[in-house]
């Protein structure tokens, strides 16, 4: 896992928490970093499977962002449609 | 200091020769170890195998700030295979990843054409891909030589 994600774990679950998303299922997502920020990534095998011979990017479901040791999030329009929690 | 024990002008000495980004942004000249890995790499699904120290992700990314084509990497030991893309994929599907992992291969890495950081975007054949060598985690270089690395959890 990201050692970014790992450092803010507990801002990334309370994070979850006030906006109903689904903190169990954004452990579980592909993640993708760079040095200040992590993209959880939705990944659909069904549109992967002709592997590097389609690069139609997978969807950012939630932009994590450390800045100045603060994290930020941000929501794509897929944040609720796949990081939403089950009512 | 003096100014005249400098021999050569500080743009000799400083061409970004090789630098991805020098390449991307002002055109400055491939390397000459990355000038022959591209003869080696003339086209589409050009294939080459190399001594893992002859070449790095940064020289792959020079290569694509110059082609505007991708570059995947592939390291069994002390070699690496190097493939050529074009300006969206690379000619690598899940089976030929299956391949390259049953014959000792992991992922090194690939690049993705542009310069911004969205480019650097996994695909979800990227995600297959990494499934298929049963790797955690590996890179994606933009043209400019800056790198996002990702991992497909379960």
């Amino acid at each position: 896992m990201c050692k970014l994600f790992t450092k803010y774990e507990k801002e990334i679950e309370q994070y979850c928490l006030e906006n109903s998303l689904d903190f169990e299922k954004a452990k579980r997502m592909p993640q993708c970093w760079g040095k200040n920020d992590i993209w959880l990534q939705y990944h659909d095998p069904q549109k992967g499977k002709n592997g590097l011979k389609d690069e139609t990017p997978a969807p950012i479901v939630l932009i994590i962002t450390i800045n100045n040791g603060r994290v930020e999030f941000e929501k794509t329009e897929f944040t609720e449609k796949y990081l939403k929690k089950a009512s | 200091m003096n100014i005249n024990s400098i021999e050569q002008p500080i743009e000799q000495r400083n061409t970004g020769k090789g630098n991805p980004n020098a390449v991307l942004t002002y055109g400055a000249e491939l390397n000459n170890r990355q000038k022959e890995l591209l003869t080696q790499l003339a086209e589409y699904d050009s294939r080459v195998t190399v001594s893992k120290k002859s070449v790095s992700m940064s020289d792959l990314a020079a290569l694509t700030a110059f082609t505007g084509d991708e570059f995947a990497m592939f390291t069994k030991g002390g070699k690496r295979l190097i493939i050529r893309g074009d300006k969206i994929s690379v000619n690598i599907g899940n089976d030929s990843a299956e391949c390259l992992a049953a014959e000792g291969y992991r992922w090194s890495g690939h690049t993705h054409p542009g310069f911004d950081y969205l480019c650097m975007q996994p695909s979800d054949g990227d995600y297959s891909i990494l499934d298929c060598f049963k790797q955690e985690v590996t890179v994606i270089y933009n043209s400019k030589g800056d790198f996002r690395t990702f991992e497909k959890r379960s």
